[in-house]
Parts: C-alpha cells; sequence; structure tokens
C-alpha cells in the first residue's frame, strides 16, 4: 500500500497529523497535511500544550504542511499573542510553498520568527 | 393493547414537530445567508457584474461573502471576503464586516481606509467575536469614459484575476494584513486599467483549495477555466467557474464575483 488513502488515479492529501516533542529548551509541535477548519482545533490544542511546559520556548514545525488556511492562521497568531504576553516568541519552522504563500498574502510573517530548518529553529531558541 | 394507538399518535407528534423545528431552523438559515448577499448586483453601465456563493452544505451558512453596490453614480466597490469558521457565528462577523465596509464606503473613504476602517471595527469586536479575522479583496471600480479604473486593496486575500484580450494579464495583489490582528492596521493600494473585454474575477480560498481528482484547483485551474470563458458573458463565467467547485471534496464555503467590460 502506497499512502493511506491513495487510490489509483485519484488524489487524496496526506492525512492530518500532528505531533508532539521536546528539543533542547523547547516544546515541538509538528503538524503534517492541511490545517484548515476541520483541524485548527487540534492544532490549537496542541500549541496550547507545549505552551503550558514551564520556562520553554514552543517551536511549530510545518514542514510536512501542505496548506493553511485562515482558521490555522488564527492560531497561529493568537498563540503567538499569548507567548508575546509571557515574554516569549512563537518560533516557526518551514514557511514554504503554499503555506509560504498564504503567509505571503497574509502579510503576517513580521509576526513570528521564522526558520529554514528545525536545527536551526532549536539553535537559535538555546541561545536566548 | 389500549397503550399501542397513543404510541403511534405520539410518534406522529414528535415527528410533526421534528418537521416543524427543521423548516425554521432552514428559514433562520436562509435569512442568515441572505442578509449576507446583495438582493441584486447593481446595473454598472458598459460592463457586467455577476456574483455566486454556495455554503460548505446546504443546511449551513457561513463567513465567505461577497458584495457589489454603487458609491456614486459612476463609481462602484466590490468586495469578496471570508470571515474565519463557519456556522452562524461566522456568518454574524461576515455580516458585520460586510457592513463595515459598506459604511466606510458610503462615508466617501477609499479602499485602504476602508479596509482600515473594518479591521479596527474587527479589532475592537474580538471579545465577541471569539477573535475572529477576516480576509477580503476591496475594489472600487470607476467609469472612465468606456473604461475603468480599478483601486484594489488586499488584506491577506487570495490575489484576484484579471484576463485582458485572451490571456492572463495579472494576479491583482498588494500585500496587506487580514483585517482585525491589530488595532492600527495600515493598508495600500495599487490601481489598474480595464478596457473593452477585459474581466476581473474575485474569489475566496473555499475555491482555490476545492480537491478534485485531479489535486487542487489551485488558482492556475480558476486561471485556466477563465480563459477557456473569457468570451462569455459574465454570469456564464461566474457559472464556469464556481462549477470547477460543485463536483470537489470540499469543507468550506465558495464565493464568486465577476466584473466584465462589455
Amino acid at each position: 500500500v502506497s499512502g493511506a488513502g491513495a487510490t489509483s488515479g485519484g488524489f487524496a492529501p496526506k492525512p492530518f497529523e500532528i505531533y508532539s516533542e521536546t528539543g533542547g529548551t523547547a516544546s515541538i509541535v509538528s503538524a503534517q497535511g492541511e490545517i484548515d477548519l476541520s483541524t485548527a482545533a487540534q492544532f490549537e490544542a496542541a500549541i496550547r500544550a507545549a505552551e503550558n511546559h514551564n520556562e520553554r520556548e514552543v517551536i511549530v514545525d510545518l514542514c510536512e504542511v501542505d496548506f493553511i488556511d485562515s482558521s490555522g492562521l488564527r492560531v497561529l497568531i493568537l498563540s503567538s499573542e499569548r507567548l508575546r504576553d509571557r515574554g516569549k516568541e512563537l518560533h516557526v519552522v518551514c514557511v514554504a510553498g503554499a503555506v509560504r504563500r498564504v503567509f505571503d498574502t497574509a502579510a503576517i510573517n513580521e509576526r513570528f520568527a521564522i526558520y529554514e530548518s528545525r536545527g536551526e529553529a532549536i539553535a537559535a531558541v538555546g541561545s536566548r | 393493547v389500549a397503550p399501542v394507538l397513543p404510541r403511534h399518535h405520539e410518534a406522529g407528534h414528535a415527528l410533526e414537530t421534528e418537521h416543524r423545528l427543521r423548516l425554521e431552523a432552514e428559514a433562520v438559515t436562509r435569512t442568515l445567508r441572505e442578509s449576507l448577499l446583495p438582493a441584486t448586483l447593481p446595473e454598472i453601465p458598459g460592463a457586467q457584474v455577476a456574483g455566486y456563493f454556495e455554503p460548505a452544505s446546504p443546511v449551513e451558512v457561513g463567513g465567505d461573502f461577497y458584495d457589489c453596490f454603487a458609491i456614486e453614480p459612476d463609481r462602484w466597490l466590490m468586495v469578496i471576503a471570508d470571515v474565519t469558521g463557519k456556522g452562524p457565528p461566522a456568518a454574524a462577523v461576515a455580516s458585520m464586516v460586510r457592513y463595515a465596509i459598506r459604511t466606510a464606503a458610503s462615508a466617501g473613504q477609499n479602499p485602504p481606509q476602508v479596509a482600515a476602517t473594518a479591521s479596527r471595527m474587527l479589532h475592537l469586536a474580538r471579545p465577541e467575536t471569539d477573535h475572529r479575522f477576516a480576509t477580503a479583496t476591496i475594489v472600487e471600480a470607476s467609469a472612465v469614459g468606456d473604461e475603468f479604473n480599478l483601486q484594489v486593496t488586499v488584506a491577506g486575500h487570495p490575489p484576484a484575476l484579471v484576463a485582458t484580450g485572451r490571456e492572463l494579464a495579472d494576479w491583482l495583489t498588494v500585500p496587506g494584513p487580514i483585517l482585525g490582528i491589530d488595532s492600527d492596521q495600515r493598508y495600500k493600494s495599487r490601481s489598474s486599467r480595464l478596457t473593452s473585454d477585459d474581466v476581473v474575477v474575485l474569489y475566496t480560498d473555499g475555491l482555490s483549495e476545492a480537491r478534485t481528482n485531479g489535486g487542487y484547483v489551485g488558482i492556475e485551474g480558476l486561471a485556466r477555466t477563465l480563459l477557456e470563458h473569457v468570451e462569455d458573458p459574465a454570469a456564464t463565467i461566474v457559472g464556469a467557474v464556481a462549477a470547477l467547485a460543485t463536483d470537489a471534496i470540499r469543507t468550506d464555503d465558495i464565493a464568486v464575483l465577476v466584473l466584465k467590460v462589455l
């Protein structure tokens, strides 16, 4: 079987998955698939859980995300506001492809610390 | 034996009540949906305008809307917008945004000022709206002889398409933030001139992100369909573009607004 949901000649996006882990001094939330109205609540719950790890920075890894809509952006914006209130920042990894287009269109890049790779984000967070 | 008849009666009564409640709910949904769309589109001499809206599912309302109205006898405002989320709460916020835009434009504000006003209104309402944001494209079209001048402001919304002749001429875009995040958001505009046979298509991401068997509809798919129908009337173009998503797998509303210069 070549990937869940794949049908011959059909088109099936990656199923939505979300993983949480720690790396260095940061809590890392990585998502896969599409962040839209149907998955935004799960995404938000994972980020909130990561925020609640005391003293930790939060890194959101979007490397495997195919698309993010305005409900996904809302989660990122509200999370960055909550973190800013606590003197922290939301670190976002891999704003590329379709996600980059949405970020650029929304003109919200400057609201987040954006990194090319997870390693870069962890190094930046470690040096804070 | 005695309980059988009353029980049947009760079941029938419950079904009737359920039916009545469903009709009432549908009427509320319909009213809410109608409050988000213009009852009629304005007559624009020398141009055609057509709009299309379809909610994510027939029994739902959502946060997408389009609007088009005359500001002055030779000036019109075209709007497409998408409020985060769906259902009655999103529709209520969409209605707020729609009337904030109408009010600001009627008071003589230009598109960047209109966007700033709508953004400030939405920001002030954040506690009541559960922090919903909105994306929008606001286009002012002014008649200049046989041609139209467009002034376009974008608030985090996907780029509008412009076709001139049989070619895709432009993506009407200018960076501007999503409405409602900060208290004092600034917007820019860009100008564009439309001449005979030019077409502008405004849409929401429910259309561009709808999935078909071949993949996402995408802005490329939209552009292809626009070019195939560029010589058709505005109403046909709207129908053809919207049809891209009607068979697709989608979870979002679709709104489309087309202006064609004759």
